[in-house]
């Protein structure tokens, strides 16, 4: 997919805003035909001011333009979508102020694909983390493509789940897509375009600016039948990511929690106002394939049962919680020797049934 | 007509002996002083024509030179008023020039010739001793160190007019030691007031018991710095050796109003404020910092993060050494800073992490714990959790063991690492070499086995397996027990340092 100069350089260029530039391409139909035009044709438009023309005509001539150009297509899995391209995002056309170009690093969603979003906290629970990976991986594997942010916490454990189960995933970035942000998912920055897409609003080179971020949201569930909120406080930004996707007709699924839970207040709020109930991932499956849910969800009772686990580890496993608990209260529950406990949680942690998230401190984990 | 009186100087801890010559010829009226003198030195010959000049001896219109012997050594300090004082009144032939010749003299004097105490004086009439001198003359306040040095007749004088009386007449006025020096008010933190934290009151033990480095970490009000001041309650008495070295730390800092007898285990707490040179010592006019002033004691580091990453990182060659070397432009010194290191930080800023109630992001989490360095991290062989005690600990007071029966059982692991390193230049677990520690704790094949069970699951580096070797080595010890079992395996692996990776987890 090689695109023209005219075509770059339209769409990195900061001397217009997207609605003007939405202007122009109305006006002259492509970039080609309007860097052909005399500056007095398109200034006679009166849609941008004739010092950002100026301005514009400079950058187009300039060679770091042409340096910007080559590097950017120098990478085969770099690409542009404008809004008139066929591969567009249907969905995107119609938002509240659409973009006027996406930066595409792999392949845009299909016609065909159903485009589920996950959002939730940075700093998210053991039962977050667990459940964002969990739904992302059985969303996958029934042939949803999970959207996010790539962000801490939720986004990227929602990528993990779909890339773990070999499906498709595309990341909305807040700065360009050759920026990695934050660093401590470049793991998974690196394998989403081979298997989905990293795509921004953003020209490459832009950092991950805190006024990027309420503009990427709005393509996050802009482009996604559904919005699945897991973790979120009261009052956060995964919050309004769901007002977003109301707004914009989409519907929204919570992930309950307990009352007592700061990182389910949000999402039990969204729940109270109507949105529709995570009770179990097959639930949700059903629910998204307009299938009849099944009444009761046996699926945490099997877990909990299914475990292979001694009696003492079973225990032990019981103390604990999908929020960090610490050896020393679990002893003083327990009553047990500290070696004896330390051994247990230490077997737990084999099996993959607990994982230690700071010293001493441990969250329930279901092994994969 | 040439005299000589002997005085001294300090250089670090210890002292020089320095020899006062004063020359009185013909020539141009100066009174003139050499011999590589710092600004209080020189400031010296106008106090001394003063106080000369009120008791009866004013200075004759002559070519007077006062020399400080051996030049090439730097003297500094306030004590050389009345060495001066009293060789320019040999020189002028007031006094005999031999009178005086085996005394050691030191002290300042003021405008009214009162005479005022001096630092540094016990490492000075120690030198004075170790060169043959029996026999000194001092200003009354520092008569108390005087008296640590054995074989030293000491005369004390309170004003110039009580010396000049003693060199006519050999009369000494009789100063009765201050009783309000000896009235230090013990305010020694025991474990025996503190309630309930009975895993960080362990710790402590293992600590003291081992020399070991604490980390306690935990949200504010958790009681950190209650924990750490009883730690010294529990450690060992000061043996001799160790109150003469106080001593002379306490006298360099004129610290004079502290006695022999009430000296305790040092417990310093730093202001997260503190520079690195007020840490390690140095500056202007060389002093010894805070690691020195808590040599043979405890040195408490709060809000560990919030210190200046200087001033942490020149802990680090003192940690390992027990001592800090100074270099400056003018000067070299060596400074004794063998200590118990213990700090007490919160786990992010708000102090809840990892409880759910932490509202820090994870940037800001990873920022609070980037200011320690790894390195320094590597130093503590413990780590703890302390938490905040719950009603019912207030009241139930059976488990707030006194300081005094936890002391007995560290004395007695003292007792078997003295036994087991008599012939090593260390004493204690915490500073055995890694190759020799696996030896002491002769592990058992299934205590092999329990170890590689217990941490199968982390990356146990090959630093942090001999640090829970050696903590487990003291927890055998404080159980008085020749093998290291797995019982203290598991508890060394309780107590294991805070590793950075604990802080990355959450992404």
């Amino acid at each position: 997919m090689n695109r023209s100069f005219d075509e770059f350089a339209f769409a990195v260029t900061k001397c217009m805003d997207r609605n003007e530039k939405r202007a122009l391409l109305t006006a002259f139909k492509t970039p080609a035909g309007f860097f052909g035009r005399t500056d007095k044709t398109i200034l006679g438009m009166d849609i941008i001011k004739k010092e950002s023309l100026s301005i514009l005509r400079e950058e187009y001539g300039s060679r770091l333009m042409a340096e910007r150009y080559r590097e950017y297509f120098s990478d085969p899995l770099n690409g542009i979508s404008f809004i008139y391209d066929e591969d567009f995002p249907v969905a995107l056309r119609h938002i509240h102020n659409p973009p006027v170009a996406l930066f595409v690093s792999g392949r845009l969603p299909d016609k065909k694909e159903r485009l589920i979003a996950m959002v939730g906290a940075r700093r998210c629970s053991g039962y977050g983390r667990l459940f964002s990976e969990k739904i992302g991986k059985e969303l996958a594997e029934n042939g949803f493509s999970v959207v996010s942010g790539m962000a801490m916490g939720i986004d990227g454990y929602s990528h993990r789940g779909a890339l773990m189960a070999g499906g498709k995933t595309y990341a909305f970035l807040g700065s360009g897509t050759d920026i990695c942000y934050p660093a401590c998912n470049r793991d998974i920055y690196e394998q989403i375009p081979h298997s989905g897409a990293l795509i921004s609003e953003f020209p490459p080179g832009t950092g991950p600016l805190k006024q990027n971020f309420p503009d990427r949201n709005r393509l996050i569930s802009g482009i996604s039948e559904s919005v699945l909120v897991i973790e979120a406080r009261e009052r956060s930004g995964s919050l309004i990511t769901a007002d977003l996707a109301l707004d914009q007709g989409k519907d929204v699924y919570a992930l309950p929690g307990r009352i007592t839970d700061p990182l389910s207040a949000g999402t039990n709020r969204l729940i109270w106002q109507g949105a529709g109930m995570i009770r179990s991932s097959e639930s949700l499956i059903m629910a998204l394939k307009m299938e009849e849910e099944p009444l009761v969800s046996e699926e945490l009772e099997q877990a909990l049962s299914e475990l292979n686990l001694e009696k003492d580890e079973m225990v032990v496993y019981s103390c604990f919680d999908f929020y960090a608990k610490s050896i020393d209260e679990v002893q003083k529950e327990t009553g047990m020797t500290l070696l004896m406990l330390l051994r247990i949680v230490a077997a737990l942690c084999c099996k993959g049934y607990l994982k230690e998230v700071f010293m001493n401190h441990y969250v329930r984990n279901i092994p994969v | 007509m040439l005299s000589q009186i002997r005085c001294g100087t300090i250089r670090g801890l210890t002292a020089t002996m320095v020899t006062a010559e004063a020359d009185v010829s013909d020539g141009l009226p100066v009174f003139d002083m050499v011999g590589s003198l710092s600004g209080e030195v020189k400031e010296c010959r106008e106090r001394v024509r003063t106080v000369l000049k009120a008791a009866g001896f004013p200075l004759p219109a002559r070519h007077i030179t006062v020399n400080l012997s051996p030049a090439d050594i730097r003297k500094s300090g306030n004590g050389f008023d009345l060495p001066v004082a009293l060789s320019v009144l040999a020189a002028l032939g007031r006094m005999d020039p031999d009178r005086l010749s085996d005394v050691f003299v030191c002290g300042e004097l003021r405008l009214s010739g009162e005479v005022l105490p001096v630092k540094g004086m016990l490492p000075m009439l120690l030198a004075a001793r170790e060169n043959g001198i029996k026999k000194c003359i001092i200003p009354v306040d520092n008569l108390q160190e005087a008296r640590l040095v054995p074989d030293m007749e000491p005369i004390g004088v309170g004003s110039f007019a009580e010396l000049l009386e003693y060199i006519d007449t050999g009369r000494v006025r009789e100063y009765c030691p201050d009783k309000d020096s000896e009235a230090i008010v013990d305010d020694q933190a025991d474990f025996g007031e503190l309630h309930g934290q009975a895993i960080p009151r362990r710790a402590c033990e293992i600590a003291a018991a081992g020399m070991h480095n604490l980390l306690m970490y935990g949200p504010p009000g958790a009681g950190k710095s209650m924990i750490a001041r009883c730690l010294p309650s529990i450690m060992p008495p000061l043996s001799d050796d160790e109150k003469l070295e106080l001593m002379k730390i306490y006298s360099i800092c004129g610290k004079f109003r502290i006695s022999y007898e009430n000296i305790r285990r040092p417990f310093r707490s730093p202001h997260h404020t503190t520079t690195a040179v007020a840490m390690s010592g140095g500056g202007n006019s060389l002093n010894p910092g805070e690691i020195t002033m808590a040599h043979n004691g405890v040195l408490f580091l709060d809000e560990l993060p919030e210190f200046k990453r200087e001033a942490l990182e020149a802990l680090r060659q003192p940690l390992e050494e027990g001592k800090i070397n100074i270099v400056r432009n003018r000067y070299q010194e060596e400074y004794p800073a063998d200590f118990l290191f213990v700090a007490a930080m919160n786990p992010c800023r708000c102090g809840y992490y990892p409880s759910e109630r932490c509202t820090c992001s994870t940037p800001s989490i990873r920022h609070y714990l980037s200011k320690i360095s790894e390195p320094l991290l590597d130093r503590f062989d413990l780590c703890v959790q302390t938490r905040r005690v719950e009603y019912g600990e207030l009241m139930d007071k059976s488990n707030n063991e006194s300081s005094e029966r936890i002391r007995e059982r560290v004395l007695r692991a003292h007792d078997i690492q003295r036994e087991r390193y008599r012939d090593k230049p260390y004493t204690f677990n915490s500073q055995a070499s890694s190759k020799m520690i696996e030896e002491y704790c002769r592990l058992t094949k299934a205590t092999r086995e329990c170890i590689g069970e217990l941490f199968a699951s982390e990356e146990l580096t090959a630093r942090g397996y001999y640090r829970i070797l050696k903590v487990s080595r003291t927890i055998a010890d404080l159980a008085g027990k020749k093998d290291v079992g797995q019982e203290h395996i598991a508890e060394a692996g309780f107590f294991r340092s805070l590793d950075r990776r604990f802080w990355e987890v959450v992404r």
